[in-house]
């Protein structure tokens, strides 16, 4: 039996690894503009050997548009999903998100503050974004660090709601700032988020960003093991509660402050793909974080996928994708499983 | 692996909680503390565990100090097993044991076959096997409970202490968890346990530590260390110290305050023995002075009469009744306003008791419980139902029921005839229907 759901658990991250080829492969061939398949594989294998002039069109759109686009649909899943599943293990809260910390907020705060001023140049928005949501998580954490210098995951899960509301505040005024301005659109779209914005300059930072933190959290799973026992429990199996603890939330931090500084707060990704990986391969993060991470990465391009064909030309944020297809699916499967979480 | 408390002091918000304690629990020993609520069992425990730090005082496991030790090595040497866990999340029986190897492995090592025959083997000892595939949530609180000693067991401990492991169990689960402590003391394991069912820490403990106050009131054998007296002061609570005789280890009973007393209605002389007199006795003891005789220190009549206050009349055990002794008896008798023959196995040995009963003046206030059952306890070849008989024959009261009884004794006072040695028109107490 046990043997079996071992066995179970390689097959499906197997299945998750495998899918990402044919996802890459549709997330770039499908589009507005029609690109053959046979393109689409001759250019990500062979690299822009171009015969005539119009796959050398069909390459530049894969090159400039399509393979940035995919390529970050696949980190931003990744990050998120893994940052979901770590901040829900921590927490021993399956309502954890990786927004727990009051991060979307903070972040959309610096985004819109970003947009409020005016400043141009490619990496304000990204930058302001990035720091609102990592000032956020700080704010949190600060609040939550008791005397003794242990942190209290409840009071962590309070200090979050409480700073969000706070952030969400300041962003709502400066939408009201904005009004009438064509700003206001600029931020209502960032907020839902979305990865058209994608290009080669972000994934150049985002990448190993994504790639190292998802190797960190993958690495202390086992103590996210150890601290479903409890911090007590966990230290007496030789876990340092308190340190792992902050090496996660600090990463988990990281990653999701990253990618919400590229592709904006893009909701239930990071909620219910852990989830769905917990109620199949069950709960030992050590295989539920990487199959997580690749879920999410999938799930993520097909959603994007999703929300620029359906309503073609026209783009719909990805968020309300993700809720769409994320949320009914979950519940099938807790109507299925039972509320065994 | 030997356990050395060394001057431990810990204070919490000001106000101290463990005032100086000394304690060695050698290697493969079981040793219970126990100790009123806030007594401090549970600070010690996590000073001993690592989660708190002493603030006076050391703890040593063999010869090293315990800060000298890193979170792993601890987890490497030391086991807990707390009082209710609550898991998070959905984890099979196994992952949970598997837990347990965690101190053995490196961060990025994968489950050695060492790992999965610790694994395996703690499953088997804890006897979670069978359910290894089961979800943790699915599970009775005595299965969680064996699962966590399993994991704890995993761990290939050398010492294991244990945070009150069977408060919310059964009697059988109970049973169960102690006696795979046991084996696993027997094979080298030091065991220190915090418990609140006193009887269990005397049954299965090699030493047991009263904590009162952040103290050691007491450490030593269950027998020496769990007396009535100890007992009495750490708890405030009168408990009777007896002995299993299947067991053989001590046992402990509470005893009730004692009854509010109302105004004595009279005095009653009991003849009972071999238990027969308990429930007469508290039937009666609060309406009533009582005497008994004649009895030996060795019967439980004895010691209810002497918890309940009542007059005595003994002999030594398995010896016949002395003319002294008998003597002693009829004055009682002689001087109480009525007697009861309880439905006591007469033999040689105090047979005299009821011969003393026919001695008396007036038969008439001399009450028999269950005179018909007689021949079964008769051990002296009829003697005792022939004499029995002649007492009801000259005037004696079967009686069916000591409530009955007691009823008619009160009615009797409160009628105005205040000694219950008038004789009486009614012949016999009689149940309803019959």
């Amino acid at each position: 039996m046990n043997r079996n759901s071992t066995c179970s658990r390689r097959l499906v991250f197997a299945v998750l690894l495998f899918l990402t080829v044919p996802t890459l492969l549709a997330g770039v061939a499908i589009g507005p503009v029609h690109i053959p398949i046979s393109d689409t594989f001759s250019y990500l294998v062979g690299r822009g050997v171009s015969v005539d002039g119009s796959s050398s069109v069909s390459h530049l759109i894969i090159s400039q548009i399509r393979l940035p686009r995919v390529l970050l649909g696949l980190l931003v899943g990744c990050a998120l999903a893994i940052s979901g599943g770590t901040m829900q293990g921590l927490f021993r809260n399956p309502l954890a998100s990786p927004y727990v910390l009051g991060i979307a907020s903070g972040a959309s705060t610096g985004a819109s503050l970003v947009i409020l001023l005016n400043l141009r140049g490619a990496l304000f928005l990204p930058l302001g974004a990035f720091i609102g949501g990592i000032l956020a998580a700080g704010i949190v954490y600060r609040l939550a660090q008791e005397r003794s210098k242990k942190t209290s995951v409840y009071t962590l899960i309070l200090a979050g709601v409480a700073v969000g509301a706070l952030f969400s505040a300041v962003t709502s005024f400066t939408i009201f700032l904005c009004s009438g301005s064509e700003k206001i659109t600029d931020v209502i779209f960032w907020t839902m988020g979305g990865l058209g914005r994608a290009n080669w300059a972000y994934l150049h930072v985002l990448t190993p960003v994504v790639a190292l933190g998802s190797i960190v959290l993958i690495a202390f799973s086992r103590d996210l093991n150890a601290l479903s026992m409890g911090e007590e429990g966990a230290f007496h199996l030789g876990i340092n509660p308190e340190t792992s603890k902050r090496i996660m939330l600090g990463v988990a931090t990281l990653l999701t402050s990253s990618v919400v500084a590229f592709a904006g707060t893009i909701g239930f990704v990071g909620l219910i793909i852990p989830h769905i990986m917990r109620l199949i391969i069950g709960s030992d993060h050590r295989f539920l974080l990487p199959t997580t991470a690749i879920a999410g990465a999938i799930f993520l391009v097909w959603a994007d996928l999703v929300a620029r064909t359906v309503a073609s030309p026209a783009e719909i944020p990805v968020g309300i994708i993700t809720a769409f297809l994320g949320a009914p699916f979950f519940l099938y499967l807790l109507k299925k499983k039972g509320a065994r979480m | 692996m030997e356990i050395t408390i060394d001057g431990l002091k810990f204070s919490y918000n000001d106000s101290p909680l463990l005032d100086g304690i000394d304690l060695t629990v050698p290697k493969g020993e079981i040793l219970a503390i126990v100790g009123p609520n806030g007594s401090g069992k549970t600070t010690l425990l996590k000073n001993i565990s690592g989660i708190l730090s002493p603030e006076g005082g050391s703890v040593y496991l063999d010869m090293t100090r315990l800060p000298e030790l890193s979170i792993t090595e601890l987890a490497r040497y030391l086991a807990v097993v707390e009082q209710e866990r609550e898991i998070g999340f959905d984890f099979t029986v196994r992952e949970i044991v598997a837990l347990g190897r965690l101190p053995h492995r490196g961060r990025f090592a994968r489950e050695t076959s060492v790992d999965k025959q610790w694994i395996g083997r703690a499953m088997e000892l804890a006897n979670v096997a069978p359910f290894a595939e089961r979800s943790i949530r699915e599970l009775s609180g005595g299965e969680k409970q064996r699962v966590f000693l399993a994991m704890a067991l995993a761990q290939d401990p050398r010492v294991l202490l244990l945070d009150e492991p069977t408060s919310y169990l059964d009697i059988n689960h109970q049973l169960q968890i102690m006696e795979i402590i046991c084996q696993q003391a027997a094979a080298g394991l030091t065991v220190l346990m915090v418990i609140h069912d006193l009887n269990l820490a005397a049954q299965y403990a090699d030493r047991v530590a009263i904590l009162h106050q952040g103290r050691l009131l007491a450490i030593g054998e269950p027998a020496d260390a769990l007396t009535e007296a100890n007992i009495k002061q750490a708890f405030q609570t009168d408990v009777v110290v007896g002995k299993n005789p299947v067991t053989n280890s001590i046992y402990i009973n509470t005893v009730p305050t004692q009854p509010t007393r109302a105004a004595s209605l009279g005095k009653l002389h009991i003849i009972c023995g071999g238990g027969s007199g308990v429930p007469v006795l508290h039937a009666l003891a609060d309406r009533f002075s009582l005497s008994v005789g004649v009895v030996s220190p060795l019967d439980s009549d004895f010691q209810a009469a002497q918890h309940l206050g009542a007059h005595l009349v003994m002999e030594a055990p398995f010896a016949p009744i002395s003319a002294r002794a008998h003597k002693a008896n009829l004055t009682l008798m002689r001087s109480s306003d009525g007697v009861i023959i309880c439905e006591t196995p007469f033999g040689p040995g105090n047979l005299l008791n009821l011969s003393a009963a026919l001695e008396l003046e007036s038969k008439a206030s001399i009450y028999v419980l269950h005179p018909e059952t007689i021949e079964r306890r008769d051990y002296t070849g009829g003697q005792a139902t022939k004499l029995l008989r002649r007492l009801l024959g000259s005037g004696a009261v079967p009686v069916e029921d000591v409530r009955e009884l007691k009823r008619h004794l009160v009615s009797r006072y409160h009628s105005g005839n205040r000694s219950l040695l008038q004789p009486s028109r009614e012949r016999a107490l009689k149940l309803p229907g019959r």
